[in-house]
This record gives C-alpha cells, sequence and structure tokens, in this order.
C-alpha cells in the first residue's frame, strides 16, 4: 500500500478525537468497560464517532468536521452527555486525563481486534503501558505542500500544546514530578518523533515514504506516531501531543488554538520553518512535559529563553485578530486566563492530592469535572 | 489439667484440616482451574465424614461466631462494592434482581412440593434457594480479578436477592410463628424487629467510623485493620441480642462506601488475614452439610438445583436487553448467581438456635442442593465471568 493522494478538505476545519478513561464506581481503578459501554452507545444514534482503543478501559471518541468554536464544543457536550448517560447504566464512571493515576498497567488487557492483538505482539509490555490518554485534534489543509509547511511551522508551538493540555501528574500510584507523564510512554516507540523535514509532498512520497515503505518497516501513514504528522485520506495534519483534559470546554479551547494558529501560518504570518528550528525541539518538549507552564523554552531563531507561560500569552495575545475571524476570542482569552492564573489540569490534580493525600480522591476530582 | 490437655487434642485436628484445604485449593486452582472454594469445600466435607474435629458446646459456638465473622467480612466487602445510586439510575437492573428472587422463590418451592415436601418445608427451602453466597462470589471474583458488566450486575444481584432471602425467611419464621402462636402482631413484630435491629446495629458503627479514620489519616493497612475489627464488632454485637450478623455487615459495607472511604485493590479479601478465614468458613460450613442418604433426597437436590439456576438464568436474560447489556452477558450473570450454601447454612443454623423447629427438617431436606452446589455453584460462577471475558488472564512469559 503506498501513499495515500491527499485529498484537500476545507482549510481551517477542525476534528477533535477524545481518548476516554473508564473507571470503576468502587474502587475507582480502570474498568473493562469498552465492550458494554460501546454496544450501549450504539443502540441509539451517537452524536459522533465511538470506538475501541487499545486496552479495554479505554475509549476514543471523535467530532465531525467543524469549522467553528461554538458547534465544536456542542458536539463534543452532546457526546460527553451521551457517554455520561449511557455509562450511568452499567456503574462506571468517565473522565479525562492523559494517565489513570494509580492503575497498574500489568493489569490491562488488550481489546480483541486483529490489529490490536498485532501491535500487542510487536510491542510487547509497551502495549499495554499505552494505556494512556491522548487528544488529537486534526486541522484542514488546503493543499498537500501547505500541509508540510505548517505541520513544520508548528513545532516551535508544540510545547505550547503539552503545557496547556497537561493532565498526567501521577502515574503507576506515583506523582512523576512531570505534568504529562502520558508523553513518556508515548516516546518508546521507534516511530515516534517529529516528521523529517521535507517541504514538498511529492518528494515526501519519494525519497521519505516510499523508503521507509520499501524497508518494511511501515505499510502506512497509521503506523508513525509522530508529534504532528500529515493524514492524507482526510487532508490534514493532525496534533498528537496532548493530554486529554479534564473537561470538554479545554479540549475545545486547545483545538482552535490550533486553528487560530494554522490560520496565522497560512496567511504568512510566521517566519518560514528551517530545519534547524529542530535543535532546541526535543528541549523544549522535554521542558513542557516536566514542568508544565512553568517550563522555560529556548527559542529556536533567537535563542532566548523564556517562560513558557509567557511565550503562550503572547502567542494568544498576537492571535486575537484570527480568534476574532474565526469566532474564537472568548475559547482563547479562557486559555490566558488559564496561563495567567490557575494553571494547567496537572497543577489542580496535584492540589487535590496535597489537600486529600489519596489518589482515589484525584479520579473523583477527575470524574467530576469531566461531568460539570 | 488432663482435662485442658484433652481439648487442645481434640482441636489440633483444626490447623492440621485447614492446612490440607488450602493445601487442596491451591491445587485446584493451579492445577485443574477449579475455584479453590470448592476444594476447601470438599475438606470440610470429607473431615466432617471422618469426624477428624470433634468440638463440644462451647467450641461449637466460638467457631459459629469466627464463622459468622468471616462471612461478615464478606458481605461488607460486597456491601462496600454496592451503588445504590445505579439501582437508581437503572431501575430495571433493581427490578431485575427482583423478579430472579421472586422466580426462584416460586420455582424451587414448586419443586419441593411436587417432591412431596410439607408446605412450610417447602417454603423455607424456597426462600433458602434465592441467596447466592456472597462468600464464593466475591471469592471467585477476587481471584479471578475480574472486571466488567456481569461482574458488576452478579454482584449487585447477590446483595439483593441475599436482602430478599432474609427477608422471605423472616417472613417463613413470621408465618411459622403465626401457626404457633396464632398472634399476628407476634408474628411481624418479630421480622420487623429483627430486619431493623440488624441495620441499625451497621449504622451504630458505620456513621461514626467514616469520621474517626478521616481524623486520623489511617493508611490503607490501618484502614483494612479497622474495618475488620469493625466487623468483628458488629457480629458481636447482633449475635448478642440475636438479630441477623450478615445484614449488619451489609449495611456496614454500604454505608462505608457512601462515605466514600475505599478498600483498595491491594486490600481485596482483607489480605492474608481474609485468606485465612475463607479456608475456615469454606471447611466448616462444609462439615455442617450432610449427604443425601435416599434416591429420593438427591434427586430432590439435583432437581432444586436445576430449577435454582434455570430461574436466575431466565430471570437475568429476560431483562437484559432493558437493563443496558445483551441477552448472552444476561445469561451469564444469571449463571454467575449459581454459588449457594454458606448464606443458607448459617441462617438456619441461626434459626435453629432462636427456637425455629422447621428447620431441622429444612436442613435435611436442603443437605443435599448444598453439597451439590458447593462444587457446581463456584465452577458455574467462574465459567461464566470467564465466557464474559471478565477474567485477567495469567500470561506468561
Amino acid at each position: 500500500m503506498s501513499l495515500e493522494t491527499f485529498h484537500a478538505s476545507s482549510a481551517l476545519s477542525m476534528g477533535v478525537e477524545l481518548e476516554l478513561q473508564l473507571v470503576g464506581e468502587h474502587d475507582r481503578d480502570l474498568a473493562s468497560a469498552a465492550t458494554d459501554l460501546l454496544e450501549l452507545a450504539q443502540r441509539t444514534r451517537f452524536p459522533g464517532d465511538i470506538k475501541p482503543e487499545m486496552t479495554d478501559c479505554m475509549i476514543e471518541v471523535a467530532t465531525d468536521i467543524q469549522d467553528r468554536h461554538a458547534s465544536l464544543l456542542k458536539q463534543l457536550e452532546a457526546m460527553r452527555d451521551m457517554l455520561l448517560a449511557a455509562s450511568a447504566r452499567l456503574n462506571v464512571s468517565l473522565c479525562g486525563g492523559g494517565t489513570h493515576p494509580f492503575q497498574h498497567w500489568t493489569e490491562r488487557r488488550i481489546f480483541s481486534t486483529p490489529r490490536f492483538q498485532h501491535l500487542s505482539g510487536l510491542y510487547g509490555y509497551l502495549a499495554k503501558q499505552f494505556t494512556v490518554f491522548g487528544q488529537h485534534v486534526h486541522i484542514g489543509m488546503p493543499d498537500a505542500d501547505s500541509a508540510l509547511r505548517v505541520l513544520h511551522a508548528l513545532n516551535r508551538y508544540v510545547p505550547h500544546f503539552i503545557a496547556l493540555s497537561a493532565s498526567s501528574p501521577f502515574s503507576q500510584g506515583s506523582d512523576t514530578l512531570f505534568d504529562s507523564a502520558r508523553l513518556n510512554s508515548v516516546f518508546a516507540f521507534p516511530l515516534s518523533g517529529r516528521a523529517p523535514f521535507v517541504l514538498d509532498w511529492g518528494r515526501f512520497e519519494r525519497d521519505y515514504f516510499s523508503k521507509m515503505e520499501d524497508t518494511g518497516i511501515v505499510r502506512s501513514m497509521k503506523d508513525f506516531y509522530w508529534d504532528i504528522r500529515p493524514k492524507p485520506e482526510y487532508g490534514t495534519i493532525e496534533l498528537r501531543v496532548c493530554d486529554t483534559p479534564l473537561t470538554v470546554e479545554r479540549a475545545a479551547a486547545i483545538a482552535v488554538y490550533l486553528q487560530a494558529l494554522c490560520f496565522s501560518i497560512l496567511a504568512g504570518d510566521e517566519p518560514d520553518p528551517l530545519e534547524d528550528d529542530y535543535l532546541v525541539y526535543t528541549y523544549n518538549r522535554f521542558q513542557a512535559c516536566r514542568f508544565g507552564l512553568d517550563g522555560l523554552m529556548v527559542h529556536p531563531r533567537s535563542h532566548a529563553a523564556l517562560p513558557l507561560r509567557d511565550d503562550i500569552a503572547l502567542t494568544l495575545e498576537r492571535l486575537a485578530p484570527a480568534a476574532d475571524a474565526l469566532g474564537s476570542r472568548a475559547a482563547l482569552e479562557s486559555l490566558h486566563r488559564m496561563v495567567r492564573g490557575g494553571g494547567n489540569d496537572a497543577t489542580r490534580l496535584r492540589a487535590v492530592h496535597a489537600r486529600s493525600r489519596n489518589l482515589l480522591a484525584v479520579v473523583d476530582d477527575a470524574v467530576a469535572a469531566f461531568a460539570q | 489439667m488432663v482435662f485442658e490437655a484433652g481439648r487442645i487434642f481434640e482441636l489440633v485436628g483444626w490447623p492440621a484440616v485447614l492446612l490440607t484445604a488450602w493445601l487442596a485449593g491451591e491445587l485446584a486452582h493451579r492445577g485443574l482451574g477449579v475455584p479453590r472454594v470448592c476444594a476447601y469445600s470438599l475438606a470440610g466435607i470429607v473431615s466432617s465424614a471422618l469426624n477428624t474435629v470433634q468440638a463440644d458446646a462451647e467450641t461449637t459456638a466460638a467457631l459459629s461466631f469466627l464463622a459468622n465473622f468471616a462471612l461478615g467480612l464478606f458481605l461488607f466487602e460486597l456491601g462496600h462494592r454496592i451503588n445504590l445510586r445505579w439501582l437508581v439510575n437503572n431501575p430495571w437492573l433493581l427490578v431485575s434482581g427482583i423478579a430472579e428472587s421472586l422466580l426462584t422463590f416460586f420455582v424451587v418451592r414448586g419443586i419441593a412440593l411436587a417432591m412431596g415436601q410439607p408446605d412450610d418445608i417447602a417454603m423455607v427451602l424456597g426462600a433458602l434457594s434465592v441467596a447466592t453466597s456472597p462468600a464464593a462470589l466475591v471469592r471467585v471474583v477476587n481471584d479471578l480479578r475480574c472486571s466488567g458488566q456481569v461482574t458488576e450486575r452478579a454482584l449487585h444481584l447477590c446483595a439483593i436477592n441475599c436482602l430478599i432471602s432474609v427477608l422471605l425467611m423472616k417472613g417463613a419464621i413470621g408465618y411459622w410463628q403465626l401457626l404457633e402462636s396464632g398472634s399476628l402482631v407476634n408474628a411481624l413484630w418479630n421480622s420487623a424487629a429483627i430486619l431493623a435491629v440488624s441495620v441499625g446495629c451497621g449504622i451504630l458503627i458505620g456513621i461514626p467510623l467514616p469520621w474517626l479514620l478521616r481524623r486520623l489519616r489511617a493508611d490503607e493497612r490501618g484502614v483494612t485493620t479497622v474495618f475488620a475489627l469493625a466487623v468483628m464488632l458488629v457480629t458481636l454485637l447482633t449475635q448478642g441480642v440475636n438479630v441477623s450478623p450478615l445484614l449488619a455487615a451489609l449495611t456496614l459495607g454500604i454505608l462505608i462506601r457512601r462515605r466514600k472511604l475505599l478498600l483498595t485493590p491491594a486490600q481485596r479479601n482483607f489480605g492474608v488475614l481474609g485468606d485465612l478465614l475463607t479456608v475456615f468458613l469454606f471447611v466448616f460450613v462444609a462439615g455442617m452439610a450432610t449427604w443425601p442418604t435416599t434416591a429420593t433426597a438427591l434427586a430432590l437436590a439435583v432437581l432444586m438445583s436445576a430449577g435454582r439456576i434455570a430461574a436466575k438464568v431466565a430471570a437475568t436474560a429476560a431483562f437484559a436487553h432493558v437493563s443496558g447489556t445483551s441477552t448472552r452477558k444476561g445469561s451469564l450473570t444469571g449463571f454467575a448467581l449459581a454459588p449457594l450454601s454458606t448464606f443458607a447454612l448459617l441462617l438456619l443454623e441461626y434459626s435453629r438456635s432462636a427456637g425455629f423447629g422447621l428447620a431441622e427438617g429444612a436442613l435435611s431436606a436442603i443437605a443435599g442442593m448444598v453439597i451439590v452446589m458447593e462444587f457446581v455453584g463456584p465452577l458455574f460462577a467462574q465459567w461464566a465471568l470467564m465466557l464474559a471475558g471478565e477474567a485477567q488472564h495469567e500470561e506468561r512469559a
């Protein structure tokens, strides 16, 4: 199977995928309820897409193609409400968050589909360790070359999305000291990381994808677990670094932040990407994972170090006109308040733990936040 | 002194029997894939048949208390898993629990009547058949580390049918008292008072305990120790005033859960204490059962067992779709409810000590069913949970 043709889509249209945790009512541990929830949700028309994920205590939901913040949020809320109603009938709870605070990966069961069983055979324990929960955002691109240009121009903003969405401070029963411990599970996969620096779709296909395909390592774009990857069949680029936030409101706000950035890049307001931009990429990404909004990032061009918090705030202010044009002003302002005020979801979960000294209370809080 | 030494030697049989039972349990589980509790029961039956352990009345009373305490721990854990709000969110589940219990009652009572049992004994047999053994079910669920709809539903339906079984049993006793004394007020008062005092004992401990634990900021081992002592306390309290220790322990578990004090996965089964008491409970209770001596008694046992399971499966399957699951999982839930024994026997034992004259007759009639279900029940439960895909497979490297 060669690389699919890039189907141009309506520029700046959005689609959001959320991986959600299924949590038991009695012990707050992850619960194997994906099959039952899928069965129940599909009895009536589900307002979006719903499918299983790697292990049977996760489900993934996806919105339709949306252009505006209001309609995106409306659909996310409708999906959430329907899931909450179904899960209440099954005695399970649902929540966001990039990791479950105290589940043991050895107890996870791989969802029984041929693809997941194949991945489990290939990756061994990594597959079960991959019981982590992310938000993926698709943004529609007018053509394939623009997709690659936007993908690489976004490199310096990747830490923003990690810090804004970070909601996985706890893993396997301990505070990891990371704001996003989830991404450490993702980095273990051999085809994770960043896309090769190619800005021309023809060259990408000829000089990179075909050669990789010849090695037998990959068969489709699906086999790459890059932070941002092109999705030719949808005509989108897909950002994959975000933890699933605790609320759908924040998930929608993060999606429209990406939309506004893409708007600005497509409009030519950002400098063209250079391969040397990636010199600071993994360091900045680590800072965002480890310290969240308090991380220090090195600017790829000026090499000045500045707090992520400030860089995000400045970017949000700069994007105000784009947000006005896209109808997402209020959502971006909510991110601005978060950056300047209380902090991300990881900060919130740590505060709950500091008060209660109890990881069950952390899950309780995540469950309550999701249902708000 | 000579008497004391003799008495000690009489009791030496116990640890030996328990150790043998434990070894048999491990062999059964690892070698044959059979639930451990089946082997414990087998050890109890064999040891009772061989008359390995003799005990005087005083020792029997002490052992009875220990068995009630052990069962109390299981009921506490069951209560702790019960989410009352689920029954409100999904009323069809409650309906299916009530239907399942009543159908079981009428089917078993019908079979007993058809087999020539007197009406009052048939009623007691029906009432006792309603209950699923919380000990066997909780133990199988924990041993296989089950998680899923069949597990959740079986545990909730188990709590419902235990409660209904107690009510039906009290009804039967009340009915008997009505016949004996002719006083309806006396009969009703007796049933209602026992129910209220049992639940009251659970509440008495269940309200202040969470407050105390929060004040102490106890860690998970501390919490588990306090829970075990609380169960011991309600067992003593309820036995002292001659009401149901099991209802009290169930109430305590439900209350603790509502206060959001949770047993962590590491403390399931009450750790080593739970393991030890499980072996004892199953050996002790199985020792109380006796083999059916006639072909008719054996036929009665087999027919009542079959009818009981058929009734449970039919009811849970019928209400599966409306309560939000597939008919297949509904049927499997019914099979998971198969275990019977401990609850029924202790209930009868308790009733006998409370002066319930029918207990003797019922005990001999139900003994056969207990023997059959001691082995078949946990096996069915395990089989149902595995077929539902809810058991953890132990993957070997």
